[in-house]
């Protein structure tokens, strides 16, 4: 069996998206029941572009953690690191859509998330040490033992490339008096490429400023540092060079999701050897594809649809 | 940075026997999906022999000639006016595809690279001269000369790596793979070489490999099927602190994605996963 290319690690959950735009959960009548989960969400993006990916995590013992595994099954991602909770149930995610810009959403996670209780020992550190991309995010680190797990995880790494740490910061997920900056750090230390939006890039490293944000991840010791700007486009910057990638003018439904794909078309790019404009061209329209759809699992986009938005094939 | 590919990442090699040999036209497609703009020629017979074909060919695929590996046996005073005739000849052939460099590989007397020698003091001396000459001769086709101390060749370990940089003026390829073969550390020589680097050749090595290859507990045609060059990042070369260093010293030439590989088939369609992979390394570290 061929190797895996790309192994995220971290949330999971079912999400419920509102069927009529525009309304409260209040007012809400029916919703469609999604995959959900940034780094699940990030391998199946990858999976969507000819990856082979897998996702190490963790669902209930119950109807929405057999939906996840057949959901994973159908996307093409690998599911022998999805593990089962005996007791948790498996998390939902409802959320609100109120294009262009506001979609509040609402994790219900308690008592505690399955893939909060992924532990050390029932990870494969080998495989992970040898995957050409290994992607992490911030969420993975707000509880224990996921915590300890996912710096394991990124110490197994050894540094290697690529390995990927998106700052993904939820602050409903951290408990008060918790440090996400700490943490946060720790990640970014062992990766070798750093992604996040502005506001993570803030919580990373107490500025809003897109190159000094990134300047302050590459001196943690990461090589590629990318700053999502939302309507303003992509910053990233290497030693070497800093790239600035315009918005894709496409008109956003649902904003959520769309970091996934970006994530799912970055993994995609860095094994493709694209230059890194061309990958972050790349991911940035994945990205807008998936804003301008309601879904967010079931509308990652293929090479195809990515190259009709820039107008060029992305990988020509 | 100036990237550009060499056929030898794909298989491609002046050995015989050295795996299964691919075709230009996949070679250079792939070089052109991973967005190079520039390549060396791969051994003599890979591209067109005419020169203005081998041109044509390369400018259909959006590349340029930057240069070729040459191999020539200079130590031997016997063989040096042979050895110097067949130097110009793809010297004259480099620089009417359009090629700068020539970058010089000091072979012992044997096919391949799976044997040592040690130099006399005297074949040492007629060795530097030898180079001398190379230098003239590329010159005069307005090519100039990178020496690339290289497994199996004259100038294969440390030792021979620093009399090189100690006893001549001569210009280097720091082939990082190759230097780190030899027992030497890549970012060391770069240091020691400073601006006599005037070429790069990009490649990683498995340690542990490696050792056993300086051991000769393995032949380096085994080793070389068993992995022994690795993606970048993915061995002891130092890639990255080499990356570092040549990006501080001001470093403006190229580096080519230059991994030695031998393949028991014919790669899936599209750039081999490990050269991609070695590709985003290189544009992200250097």
């Amino acid at each position: 069996m061929p190797s895996l290319e790309v192994i995220t690690m971290g949330r999971v959950g079912v999400d419920l998206y509102p069927e009529q735009i525009g309304v409260t959960l209040a007012e809400v009548r029916t919703f469609a029941k999604s995959l959900g989960g940034s780094p699940t969400n990030v391998a199946v993006a990858a999976a969507r572009l000819g990856r082979r990916a897998a996702v190490i995590t963790k669902v209930g013992d119950d109807g929405f953690g057999v939906y996840v595994r057949r959901a994973l099954a159908e996307f093409g991602v690998d599911t022998r690191w999805v593990g089962t909770d005996p007791a948790l149930p498996t998390p939902l995610v409802f959320s609100e859509v109120f294009p262009p810009d506001r979609f509040p959403v609402y994790f219900y996670r308690e008592p505690k998330a399955p893939d909060m209780n992924i532990r050390v020992e029932e990870l494969d550190l080998a495989a992970i040490g040898a995957a050409p991309v290994f992607w992490t995010t911030g969420t993975g680190l707000s509880e224990e033992p996921s915590r300890t797990a996912t710096l394991a995880a990124l110490d197994a790494r050894r540094r290697r490339d690529f390995t990927i740490h998106d700052l993904d910061h939820r602050h409903h997920l951290w408990h008060s008096g918790d440090d996400p900056r700490r943490w946060a750090r720790e990640a970014a230390k062992r990766a070798t490429v750093v992604v996040g939006n502005i506001d993570e890039v803030e919580m990373a490293t107490a500025t809003r400023d897109p190159r000094a944000g990134a300047a302050a991840m590459l001196e943690l010791g990461a090589s590629l540092a990318i700053v999502k700007r939302g309507g303003e486009g992509v910053y990233a910057r290497t030693a070497r060079e800093e790239i600035t990638v315009p918005a894709v003018p496409i008109p956003v439904l649902n904003g959520l999701g769309a970091g996934d794909a970006f994530g799912g078309a970055l993994c995609h790019g860095l094994l493709a050897g694209w230059p890194l404009r061309r990958t972050l061209e790349g991911a940035n329209a994945a990205g807008a594809i998936v804003a301008s759809r309601l879904a967010c699992a079931d509308a990652m986009p293929t090479l195809a649809e990515i190259d009709a938005v820039l107008g060029r094939k992305v990988s020509a | 940075m100036k990237l550009a590919g060499a056929p030898i990442s794909w298989g491609v090699c002046e050995v015989p026997d050295w795996g299964v040999q691919l075709a230009p036209d996949r070679v250079l497609r792939d070089m052109r999906a991973l967005h190079l703009h520039a390549t060396e020629s791969g051994p003599p017979g890979f591209l067109p022999a005419d020169p203005a074909a081998a041109r044509a060919l390369l400018d259909s695929c959006g590349l340029r000639l930057i240069g070729g590996f040459v191999t020539a046996v200079l130590h031997e005073p016997a063989r040096r006016a042979g050895e110097l005739a067949s130097v110009k000849r793809q010297a004259e052939w480099l620089a009417a595809g359009g090629a700068e460099l020539v970058v010089l590989a000091p072979a012992l007397a044997r096919t391949g690279y799976s044997s040592a020698a040690e130099l006399s003091g005297d074949a040492w001396r007629e060795l530097f001269e030898g180079i001398d000459w190379v230098v003239e001769i590329a010159g005069a086709s307005g090519l100039r000369v990178a020496v690339h101390p290289h497994w199996g060749t004259a100038i294969e370990r440390r030792p021979h790596i620093e009399r090189f940089l100690q006893e001549t003026a001569h210009a280097l390829c720091l082939d990082t793979g190759h230097i780190a073969l030899g027992g030497a550390d890549p970012l060391k020589v770069a240091r020691d070489a400073g601006a006599r680097v005037r070429h790069v050749h990009l490649k990683d090595v498995d340690g542990a490999l490696a050792s056993r290859v300086r051991d000769d507990a393995i032949s380096y045609n085994d080793a070389v099927r068993a992995g022994l060059f690795r993606p970048l990042g993915e061995g002891a070369a130092r890639i990255k602190d080499v990356l570092g260093h040549l990006r501080g010293a001001g470093y403006a030439g190229w580096y080519v994605l230059e991994q030695d590989v031998m393949l028991d088939g014919e790669p899936e369609p599209g750039p081999p996963e490990w050269i991609a992979r070695s590709a985003t390394y290189a544009r992200m570290h250097a």
